[in-house]
């Protein structure tokens, strides 16, 4: 059977947006819903990043440019055991700021790593202000391109899309593969839209003092849009 | 444990045989290189076991990160380069990706200090400090090819980072490996004595011995500690022998700062009232290019020059 890992590298989008990857746990058994309530509290296992060890967290992330390069090691330690495991490294556009997350492209696409694919998560996003202002990383498709990857550039909100490229994915050969998702933070939010571009952390919006009590409205709206979700996963089977 | 004069002999390339002879043991060692193997005496396993080499090119840090993923899928890594770029240029991976966790990462760091003929680029004379303060890390200093060698079979045990420094080119062989066993965190008393206390690590321990060749001539009293593990030390041993002394000189081949000699000084003032440590290596400075003869002679840390200096702390 395959299996696939799936590696938080940290970036500046998912290192910090990590409360996914505890949810998605809280699903799966690993963390409850007590513990996932505490996050951000002091001495919570709800940690901002995770470290290694944490549970269901096999690298420590948070360091931006180290996890490209540990998720394309441990692709091709699986490649020379003959396992038939493929590593899965999300990052995202802030990231490829790092000159290290070049050094692993290289390095994946030189030793023809398939099992490795990476999902950048094109948000436009960096932690002071949009990636394209602060520095531009476009065209990154065409980069990746260029480093060796079979790319293929997504709308990372369409489900259906990011199904798709999972598939071509699973069937590329030779190369390692890069998923580029365009992504717009908070689709279907309308209250959120005007923390865009300085949504690094969720409700400050450079104004640490206001709270998160100010986006209470917006609870009814995001759990509709996570219904519209649910249902729409529903409907793929 | 120390060779008598007449059998002391210098070993060509001796990492090559090292590593060879590491990984035709262990089938799961990697050895890995950022496009300085051969700058290493890194031949034959990249030539008779490819299958337990990787080659990065020169991306020093992408090494340490790819060396930590491998760890974790059950192998043991192995990088190496030279220590400049291991310690300054690696130092995030080392400690996120390798210090964090608990699988068995090496790092190799070849012509540390001043054993470099090219000035400060490729000068590491800060890295024991630097990673000996990275939390459960080992630190490594080996004098010789037969400290390293058994370093190097202890650290592909060892749980989680373990950086340590290489010896590359023609290696002395002083130690007997007859009677030499290394064992993480002890010290060797290599000359026995009073009076002065000479603790050194790696090169320095060549260094020292040297200089304890002429100090003996001299009827100088004073002994030689080797101390190969600058983290995790046996510091009940280091305070034993520092209490022995009536003076202790710290030889190093790193700066004077956060190397041996802060080691020694933070051990021995949790006791208090120890004798005077005086500290020898790299005095925060850095150190011109050329032939280690040449560097030495600069730093007063030739045989001659090192041997009066250690004299002169009792006049």
């Amino acid at each position: 059977m395959e299996m696939v890992g799936i590696m938080t590298a940290s970036s500046i989008q998912t290192g910090h947006d990590t409360i996914i990857n505890f949810a998605a746990m809280v699903e799966m058994g690993i963390y409850s819903m007590e513990e996932l309530r505490t996050m951000g509290a002091d001495g919570s296992p709800i940690d901002q990043s995770p470290i290694e060890g944490a549970r269901g967290f096999e690298i420590t992330s948070g360091s931006l440019g180290t996890g490209v390069s540990q998720a394309a090691g441990i692709a091709l330690g699986e490649h020379m055991k003959g396992s038939d495991k493929r590593i899965i490294c999300l990052l995202s556009d802030g990231e490829l700021h790092e000159g290290s997350v070049w050094e692993a492209f290289m390095f994946a696409a030189h030793y023809r790593l398939s099992n490795f694919v990476v999902i950048i998560d094109n948000n436009d996003l960096g932690a002071t202000g949009k990636t394209s202002d602060v520095m531009a990383v476009e065209p990154v498709r065409k980069k990746m391109a260029a480093f060796g990857f079979k790319a293929r550039q997504i709308n990372g909100n369409s489900i259906p899309e990011i199904l798709e490229s999972f598939e071509e994915a699973r069937n590329t050969k030779d190369q390692p593969y890069a998923m580029i998702a365009d992504t717009k933070i908070f689709t279907g939010i309308k209250v959120y839209q005007d923390a865009i571009p300085f949504a690094h952390f969720v409700g400050a919006n450079g104004r640490w003092d206001t709270g998160f009590l100010e986006w209470e409205p917006g609870w009814q709206e995001i759990l509709g849009t996570i219904e519209g979700l649910e249902n729409e996963l529903a409907a793929l089977g | 444990m120390l060779l008598e004069l007449k059998d002391r002999e210098m070993v060509p390339s001796a990492f090559d045989d090292i590593s060879f002879d590491l990984c035709t043991r262990r089938k799961d060692v990697i050895m890995m290189s950022a496009d300085l193997a051969h700058y290493c005496d890194l031949y034959k396993v990249t030539k008779d076991l490819p299958n337990q080499y990787v080659e990065v090119g020169m991306a020093e840090q992408n090494q340490v990160g790819v060396a930590a993923g491998l760890a974790k899928t059950g192998f043991i890594p192995v990088t190496s380069t030279f220590g400049s770029y291991a310690s300054r240029r690696c130092f995030d991976q080392m400690l996120i990706c390798m210090g964090t966790s608990k699988n068995t990462g090496i790092c190799l760091a070849f012509t540390p200090g001043i054993s470099s003929p090219a000035p400060i680029h490729h000068q590491g004379t800060e890295d024991l400090g630097m990673l000996r303060a990275i939390p459960h890390a080992t630190v490594i200093d080996p004098m010789d090819v037969t400290d390293f060698g058994q370093a190097l079979d202890i650290a592909c045990d060892t749980p989680g980072l373990v950086y340590m420094r290489g010896h590359r080119g023609t290696t002395p062989k002083w130690l007997d490996p007859a009677s030499f066993k290394f064992k993480l965190g002890k010290t060797y008393p290599l000359r026995i004595g009073h009076g002065i206390g000479v603790i050194s690590c790696g090169h320095a321990s060549q260094w020292a011995v040297e200089a304890s060749d002429i100090l003996a001539d001299q009827d100088v009293d004073h002994s030689l500690l080797h101390v190969p593990t600058i983290k995790p030390v046996n510091e009940q041993e280091i305070i034993d022998y520092c209490f022995a002394h009536e003076e202790i000189v710290t030889v190093e081949n790193h700066q004077i700062s956060t190397g041996l000699g802060g080691l020694v000084s933070e051990i021995t003032s949790k006791v208090g009232r120890a004798p005077r440590i005086t500290r020898i290596g790299v005095p925060d400075s850095w150190a011109p290019g050329g032939s280690i003869g040449h560097i030495r002679k600069h730093f007063g840390l030739d045989p001659d020059g090192l041997a009066k200096r250690i004299a002169g702390v009792k006049a």
